[in-house]
């Protein structure tokens, strides 16, 4: 789990790259940890709050060195909630720790690559 | 000058025509005009020689051809008398600024008249002043309020209150706090010297009703309070002397109040007076509220690891020794929810354990942890088997997370990871282990000889999927051998060299393996040991460690 420090805070971005009508990209950089995790969740909850109808979502995790049960929460709620909708849900470029973590709690059935 | 013209006479003659066009050029100035000069050649007496209506209204009592004292207006006096050539001087309340111009007069003998020049600045200063003032005020409040905030401790906030405002607000200061405790703090403070502590039970305070009702009520003060106040244990060297006005500090949270000892009463229409000490009162009442507040949270954090902290393992189990190692995070309030528990024998001979952590922390992790461990408790009672167990866990978390969010919004998903198991010695002196895993990180076995093999064991988190997939396996430990079960806290720390790495797998198969031999208490400390030595300082999640381990086969007595 996290053994953030305060800077680390400075570190870490959420970004959202969108094209007509493809796949809405959720661009991940940093420690997705408890200091973090509520950013992520509150740019997707935004994200899907203001859909109209499904919506597919990709989470890029290619800058994501490290994710803990609370990034590991906030990926399968988002999962969960896209799916409901009958949107598709996927990540992107996961390794190192975060691929090891997902594998390890099973994860990695639902919350697949594109 | 001519010495014939009486006493009043006006302005010595000038020629028919050019008298009462000046005069009426004098009338109509805004700037006051006063002519001196000496009542008779040689003489020493200055009198008015004239003065224009503007000089009039400002020098009121002045009049044309009467002696300059006799205006009354003493600073005036002085500066004809000392022959200036500009000066400032309060007249009657005014600040007047004004220059002399002395007047050659060629018909006379010679000597000069004066003539002055006034102005009154009075509404120009006080703006000036007064804007001095209001940017001296903002920037006191400006400084208090960077001193106060983010202080996020009662103690200090109440001293950096009283420091900040002695020597500015009033000279002595106590500032006062009531919360829910049974104790009123105060902190006195005194110009130039080191602000003093204190505390008086609130009990005491039934003698100042009134000092009790300004703290905690939103009613004027009473003036009585200042009296309730001299009697209180809080001034060093008897009652104060002076003025005492008490301003209620608001808060959310705490109320208090700020008592001011001024040599002078504290006037209440003046910004920098009572409104100021009052705007004060605010920002000290935001930051102690912040102060508590923030105590109150770290308090609940502590009351919440306390429940986390998992009991203390069954004293002694025949044919099994037992160790374990926790280590909460640093941060009370970002306490996770690492937990582990040894149950006593069943009667059917088994030593059940678990080993887990809840996501997210504080009291969310608290109550989640709480929820998988009474579940568990009632689940056992109809299920040992340890895969099974899981599996009915995995549907309680999610039928009980279905209730909770019947109706609401979409909420966060709450799961658990855990390995859990039992444990049963058999007469060779092995220990049988059965265990089951949901999404948690494999034990690891230590065998007698030095060698470390992780368990093949894995499974999905518990309460996060319908569908969980939970994988058993039986491991069998020969005398010496030690299971080693830890939280994600172990191998996910950071540290070394540079604080970035992980602590890792091989780094604590690594400890693991220098502590063959050790009983199940030392193997857990010791590698409790190498984690903070590669931690070395730095914060970290929470890290719990469970150690089962079959007795040696010649036992020397070191059981933990």
């Amino acid at each position: 789990m996290s053994a953030g420090v305060e800077h680390d805070a400075l570190d870490f971005t959420v970004r959202v790259d969108e094209q007509p009508g493809a796949a809405v990209v959720v661009v991940v950089t940093g420690d997705l940890d408890y200091s973090h995790f509520r950013e992520l969740e509150a740019v997707i909850d935004h994200r899907l709050s203001s859909a109209d109808g499904p919506v597919d979502l990709v989470v890029d995790m290619a800058s994501v060195p490290y994710c803990d049960s609370c990034g590991m929460r906030v990926l399968l709620g988002a999962s969960q909630r896209v799916t409901a909708a009958g949107g598709a849900f996927h990540l992107r470029g996961v390794h190192g720790q975060p691929s090891r973590a997902l594998r390890l709690t099973g994860l990695d059935r639902v919350l697949r690559e594109a | 000058m001519d010495s014939t013209m009486p006493a009043g006479g006006p302005l010595p003659t000038p020629p028919s025509g050019m008298r009462s066009l000046s005069a009426r050029v004098l009338e109509g100035l805004s700037e006051a005009v006063v002519v001196t000069g000496a009542e008779r050649p040689g003489g020493t007496r200055q009198i008015v020689h004239a003065i224009n209506p503007a000089g009039e209204r400002l020098l009121p009592g002045l009049a044309a051809g009467a002696p300059v004292e006799h205006g009354g207006h003493d600073a005036f006096t002085a500066v004809v008398r000392g022959g200036a050539e500009e000066f400032e001087a309060e007249v009657g309340g005014r600040s007047l600024v004004g220059r002399g111009q002395p007047l050659a007069d060629d018909s006379r003998s010679g000597d000069l008249l004066t003539c002055w020049y006034l102005r009154d600045v009075t509404d120009e200063r006080r703006g000036s002043r007064s804007l001095h003032r209001a940017q001296a005020r903002a920037q006191f409040l400006a400084e208090a309020g960077r001193a106060l905030h983010g202080v996020l401790n009662v103690e200090r906030t109440l001293r950096t209150a009283a420091t900040l405002a002695a020597g500015t607000l009033a000279p002595t200061v106590l500032v006062l706090l009531a919360d829910a405790s049974e104790t009123v703090r105060w902190v006195r403070g005194e110009e130039g010297a080191r602000p003093v502590p204190g505390e008086i039970a609130r009990a005491d305070l039934r003698s100042a009703p009134r000092l009790f009702e300004a703290m905690t009520g939103d009613s004027p003060v009473d003036p009585w309070a200042a009296v309730e106040l001299a009697d209180l244990p809080v001034w060093s060297a008897g009652p104060p002397t002076g003025h005492v006005t008490v301003v209620p500090v608001p808060g959310t949270v705490v109320r208090g109040a700020l008592v001011l000892v001024t040599e002078t009463p504290l006037p209440p229409d003046v910004e920098d007076g009572l409104p100021l000490a009052q705007e004060y009162a605010v920002r000290v009442g935001t930051a102690l509220s912040a102060a508590a507040l923030y105590r109150e949270q770290a308090h609940l954090g502590e009351v919440l690891q306390g429940s986390l902290e998992p009991p203390r393992l069954p004293e002694a189990v025949d044919g099994l020794v037992l160790g374990s190692a926790y280590r909460p995070a640093r941060e009370s309030l970002r306490v996770g929810g690492d937990f582990y528990e040894v149950l006593p024998v069943t009667p059917s001979g088994e030593t059940p354990f678990l080993l887990g952590d809840v996501c997210g922390k504080g009291i969310e992790a608290a109550v989640l942890s709480g929820r998988v461990r009474q579940s568990l408790h009632a689940l056992r009672l109809v299920e040992r088997d340890p895969a099974a167990l899981l599996d009915l866990l995995n549907a309680a978390l999610l039928d009980a997370a279905d209730l909770d969010a019947a109706g609401a919004a979409p909420t966060m998903p709450r799961f658990a990871t855990m390995v859990l198991g039992d444990a049963r010695p058999t007469p060779d002196g092995s220990v049988r282990l059965r265990l089951a895993t949901g999404g948690h990180p494999p034990p690891y076995v230590l065998r007698a000889d030095g060698s470390v093999v992780e368990v093949r064991l894995s499974g999905t988190l518990v309460g996060a999927l319908r569908d969980g997939e939970f994988g058993a396996t039986e491991v069998l430990l020969r005398p010496g051998d030690t299971c080693l079960l830890y939280s994600d806290g172990v191998t996910e720390a950071r540290g070394g060299p540079d604080g970035r790495d992980f602590y890792g797998e091989e780094r604590l198969e690594g400890a693991l393996a220098s502590c063959v031999g050790a009983p199940a208490q030392v193997v857990c400390e010791r590698v409790l040991q190498l984690l903070s030595a590669w931690l070395g300082g730095r914060d970290h999640d929470d890290v719990a460690l469970l150690a089962l381990q079959a007795p040696p086969a010649v036992p020397r007595g070191d059981h933990a």
